[in-house]
């Protein structure tokens, strides 16, 4: 009875080592503005606060969502929909990091600038929150995988009103989906 | 003699001479008959034995309701007769009609006699009494207003009339409310989340709008007997822009379901769609014509967003704005002849009308401020929109030719007004 007891402890022990270790790769891509879309180097795994792990396998799918994957935003012109050369220098490197990591679910978020009205601003968010999926499928991405939703104008990131903060507010914004 | 007495008699002097309306009132009332001048209304005192603050409320808010409907040269004669020291009314040399009207209050209820009659024959064209409680005043006052419009112009007035809105919350933009004339502000919603682009239903009892409640935006009906809201469409992507047709029987809306937003109408009854436009271009922001054979919208397919018209069927599309390069939001005017909508101007958003040939385009807002959601009321006299012209966002009123502008909100963070039909209850 104690040995099997004691066996069952150091099976779990060894078993939570192996998966501790070969289910922590981490890619971060940490957001970049101005050059183009070389992925930052991956930073050492951040170590989550594990103590007791029950012999469950779901663990492992909540543990994994610890993981710190960042995607940079696309912006587009006023008005247009069209994805620009660097808009599309940035989706290669999405595309990669999804291929890299099946597990990851996007939502991808259409956002326009304030000028114009909320209604036109809302298919034009779709528009551009769909050029960014198409994109992706094209380079493979299950389209299953991701989601997108418009908020037209409704949450700029910046809320001045000048050429800088419009230039902002005009993006598609990339969600991991738990 | 202080100033009030000579205004009061140069009123006077001007009314025995006979009364001319400016020619810009004349314009205005055109869109109801050729050459139609506005009539001399005279109000007189109310009589009341007890509560005479409320009978002047009363009085007040008929007094405004009359002067807001455009039909009216309106004479406050508690004013003009004070004035003068005459015991009489002073009648004789008007021609026009007179308001009379005399409360009594037992308890909670208040009871409203208004005698209405022509000048200067004195003749009464109706005698009528109005009831109700104490806390439905202004209703009350709203309801005996509009009675007063529809037998001396025989058009419905618009006093009870509402405007529901889009108003910031804390985190959320919520459903409000006030009355056509400002008061009475009541909030519909408490979500905390994203609503936008609230339209009445033409029978009054509800509202769609669509909302991110359930984290998509979605088409919601509030209905407004319990203030309950229930989704009708949860397509993926978009369910946005819906326009009620004439009957209320169906929604046209846009949704992006099949990768693009395209225009659709939704039988309301059995939610059944049927897809009106196809093109790789957006389309978007549906009006009915009042008689529901046709539909206005937005396309972009020319470039820029521009309106377009169609059957309601989705044949014969074709273009009605040529000028600028960014016409949006249109809403057609329940008269039928004229197309109100946004356009841009210098970089800034300004409420245009353009006629259903795509002639003669006014522009009813000018200025360094963005002007957005237009919509009629119900007569089609008037038009509501949002506003940022004094840095926040807020609902005004104006004429369907851009005199006579009034704010209604003040509080800021309030945009896409919707104006109720004519309200059977408060």
């Amino acid at each position: 009875m104690r040995i099997h007891k004691i066996l069952g402890l150091l099976l779990s022990l060894l078993l939570i080592i192996t998966w501790a270790s070969c289910s922590k790769k981490v890619t971060k891509t940490a957001p970049q503005i101005g050059e183009t879309s070389a992925p930052a180097p991956s930073p050492p795994p951040i170590e989550s606060e594990r103590q007791i792990a029950p012999i469950d396998l779901d663990v492992k799918e909540t543990a994994e969502t610890t993981e710190e994957i960042v995607f940079q935003d696309i912006n587009f012109d006023f008005d247009r929909y069209d994805l620009t050369p660097r808009a599309r220098d940035i989706l290669a490197n999405h595309a990669r990091i999804l291929k890299e990591n099946p597990q990851i679910k996007l939502t991808i978020e259409g956002h326009c600038d304030e000028r114009g009205t909320i209604e036109y601003n809302l298919a034009l968010g779709e528009r551009r929150a769909n050029a960014a999926k198409e994109y992706l499928v094209k380079y493979g991405i299950d389209p299953s995988r991701i989601r997108t939703i418009s908020y037209g104008k409704e949450r700029p990131l910046d809320p001045r009103s000048n050429e800088e903060a419009w230039a902002k507010n005009r993006r598609a914004a990339f969600v991991i989906r738990n | 003699m202080n100033n009030r007495i000579q205004i009061s008699l140069f009123i006077l002097l001007l009314l025995a001479l006979g009364s001319q309306a400016p020619a810009q009132d004349e314009v205005y009332l055109k869109i109801q008959s050729e050459g139609y001048n506005k009539i001399n209304l005279i109000i007189a005192p109310f009589r009341a034995e007890e509560q005479l603050e409320a009978t002047e409320q009363i009085r007040g808010i008929m007094i405004n309701d009359l002067t807001l409907s455009g039909f009216f040269n309106i004479i406050d004669a508690a004013q003009t007769i004070m004035a003068l020291g005459d015991t009489g009314t002073g009648t004789q040399a008007i021609t026009g009609a007179q308001v009379q009207a005399s409360l009594s209050y037992r308890s909670d209820q208040i009871n409203l006699k208004v005698l209405l009659s022509e000048l200067p024959s004195q003749r009464k064209i109706f005698e009528k009494k109005f009831e109700g409680q104490q806390q439905s005043l202004r209703w009350l006052a709203h309801q005996a207003s509009d009675e007063v419009v529809y037998y001396l112009v025989g058009e419905r007035g618009g006093a009870t009339t509402k405007i529901a809105f889009i108003s910031q919350q804390g985190n959320g933009k919520e459903l409000a409310v006030i009355d056509y004339d400002g008061a009475g502000f009541q909030r519909l919603t408490s979500s905390g989340v994203l609503n936008l682009s609230p339209r009445w239903s033409p029978q009054g009892d509800k509202i769609v709008f669509t909302s991110y409640i359930m984290d998509n935006p979605d088409l919601l009906i509030l209905r407004l007997s319990d203030k309950k809201p229930y989704r009708i469409s949860k397509e993926a992507g978009l369910n946005t822009s819906p326009a009620w047709s004439p009957d209320g029987k169906k929604i046209a809306l846009t949704l992006s379901k099949d990768g693009n937003p395209e225009i659709y109408v939704m039988e309301y009854a059995s939610r059944k769609l049927q897809r009106l436009t196809n093109h790789p271009a957006i389309e978007s922001s549906p009006s009915w014509s009042p008689d529901g054979r046709e539909i206005v919208f937005t396309s972009d397919r020319s470039g820029s967003p521009q309106l377009y018209l169609m059957d309601a069927q989705g044949g014969n599309i074709r273009r009605l704005t040529f000028e600028g390069s960014y016409n949006e939001s249109p809403a057609w005017s329940p008269r039928g002849d004229r197309i109100a909508f946004v356009s841009r101007d210098n970089g800034r958003f300004h409420i245009c009308t353009i006629s259903v040939t795509g002639e003669d385009l006014l522009k009813l807002t000018d200025g360094p401020s963005d002007n957005e959601n237009p919509c009629w009321s119900p007569n089609g006299l008037h038009i509501a929109f949002a506003s940022n012209r004094e840095g926040r966002w807020d609902i005004y009123v104006m004429n369907w030719n851009g005199t006579q502008l009034r704010k209604l909100t003040r509080t800021g963070g309030n945009t896409s007004p919707t104006w109720s039909p004519r309200l059977t209850q408060n």
